[in-house]
């Protein structure tokens, strides 16, 4: 960084503000050619509400979140001089994931208790390290799918441990990937595929290690590579707020103390 | 009637715009008094002395050039600390992934700058564009701020569909801009920069 900027996008609080920075750097901005047809358009869309969740929600949490469908209602309502077009936004996103048309694919991130380590398994018939995930089944929502796969591929429930906010998305050749994050999965449990002939090998990876080593080594990793960034930021936030509530627990143990209230005791009924 | 009004929306659809990337750009360098340039698309390379070649820095994006305020005499702010505000920088550090270069400190003498808003991740690029004129005047009429933070003229050329700017810390940046037209442009625009006096405005 030559000039110092200030961090323009850290402790904002209003949604509009974010919106304007975000219009700017990947709709108003773009080539001609780029918004010449809803469907390119919406491409930068897509991509600036990645952009939000992946890394404005979560260094600022306050922020609500926005899918797709209301951050483009979003957008368009602060300046409605992109959508040019007759078609509505939502009926136009209807239309735009079925020109998409591929099957999504669900999986998970997978940390342990400490947040030092990723869960990663390798297929029978590839040679790259990647998320256990898999196709959305028909009228399968999202959650229940990315539970589903990852049972079948390490045999742990994911039931109580995921989140359905915590997401990171990408498009990658068409295909829609959703990766959920996840935390606390104990490093000790027996992980097993309960598919044969799917999972060739499942392994907890040094998240810090292999950051380093990704564009170096000679293992080959799929998916990951591409959301390492998002992945580091949601991790230093996790580290945060952990801290925050270790920090709460201290104080709220010196206080005790202080004002002589050593027992959990019921109030006398009387 | 029809081609009248579009006309007419695209001609405040362009106002608007520039408008809001002079607002946005603001809050990330208040000191922004005009902008001067502007291009859909661009990409930066960093030149590695070391392995004598090019290596891709994770910023891409609308690229701008504008005028800055420096009547002030104010020094700049210090960079903001990477271990506690900016999540992504340390990010990038931690990641090994070759980092934006030095970071210009000092009284503000930086007539231009150079922007990139990045659609890669919430760091923007940017640099500081100071006249030779300025920077050899500063040798010395001003030698002793010039030793605490030698400034070295700037250069650019363009090559190999590069825009090559060598820049005031004697790092070298390459910047590839999409539209073609533009390669020229932005070299033109930044050679007449570099080699007039600072100028307040531009009409």
């Amino acid at each position: 960084m030559s000039l110092p900027l200030r961090p323009a996008l850290e402790n904002v609080a209003s949604v509009d503000r974010v919106l304007e920075d975000l219009l700017v750097r990947f709709i108003i901005n773009c080539p001609p050619e780029d918004l010449s047809s809803v469907e390119r358009e919406l491409f930068h869309f897509e991509e600036a509400s990645w952009f939000y969740t992946d890394f404005i929600k979560l260094m600022n949490p306050t922020l609500p979140s926005l899918k797709i469908k209301s951050f483009a209602q979003h957008v368009i309502k602060l300046c409605p001089l992109v959508w040019k077009w007759d078609i509505k936004a939502d009926e136009a996103l209807q239309k735009f994931s079925k020109y998409k048309k591929s099957i999504p694919v669900r999986g998970a991130a997978i940390f342990n208790q400490k947040l030092n380590k990723i869960l990663l398994v390798q297929g029978t018939e590839s040679d790259s390290w990647s998320f256990p995930r898999g196709k959305i089944s028909k009228d399968e929502d999202d959650v229940a799918c990315c539970i589903r796969e990852v049972k079948e591929e390490i045999g742990f429930d994911l039931t109580d441990y995921i989140d359905e906010e915590q997401f990171i998305e990408r498009n990658i050749q068409g295909k829609n990937y959703k990766i959920f994050i996840v935390k606390g999965v104990p490093e000790d449990f027996n992980f097993k595929p309960q598919v044969r002939n799917e999972i060739d090998k499942i392994e907890w990876r040094d998240f810090k290690k292999m950051s380093k080593t990704m564009y170096k080594s000679n293992v080959k990793y799929y998916l990951i590579n591409s959301m390492m960034r998002p992945l580091s930021v949601w991790l230093r936030r996790q580290k945060h707020v952990k801290n925050d509530d270790q920090l709460i627990q201290y104080a709220e143990e010196q206080l005790k103390l202080l004002l002589g209230i050593t027992k959990e005791e019921n109030t006398d009924p009387g | 009637m029809t081609t009248e009004n579009d006309g007419a929306s695209a001609m405040t659809m362009e106002f608007y715009r520039k408008a809001l990337n002079f607002n946005v750009i603001g809050r990330y360098d208040p000191e922004i008094k005009q902008l001067l340039f502007h291009t859909p698309h661009a990409s930066v390379y960093k030149w590695d002395f070391g392995k004598d070649e090019w290596t891709k820095l994770d910023y891409q994006g609308v690229l701008a050039i504008y005028l800055r305020d420096v009547t002030g005499g104010k020094d700049l702010p210090p960079p903001t600390d990477s271990s506690e505000q900016s999540v992504t920088s340390a990010v990038s550090q931690n990641m090994d992934i070759p980092a934006c270069g030095a970071t210009l400190s000092g009284r503000d003498i930086y007539n231009y700058g150079l922007i990139i808003l990045n659609r890669i991740n919430p760091d923007n690029f940017s640099m500081g564009i100071v006249p030779n004129s300025v920077v050899n005047k500063r040798k010395v009429f001003d030698a002793r701020e010039n030793l605490n933070n030698p400034l070295e003229c700037m250069g650019v050329e363009v090559k190999d569909e590069l825009v090559i700017i060598k820049n005031l810390k004697n790092e070298v940046y390459g910047i590839w801009i999409h539209t073609v037209a533009d390669r020229q442009n932005i070299y033109e625009l930044i050679k007449y920069l570099l080699e007039s006096d600072p100028q307040t405005s531009f009409a």
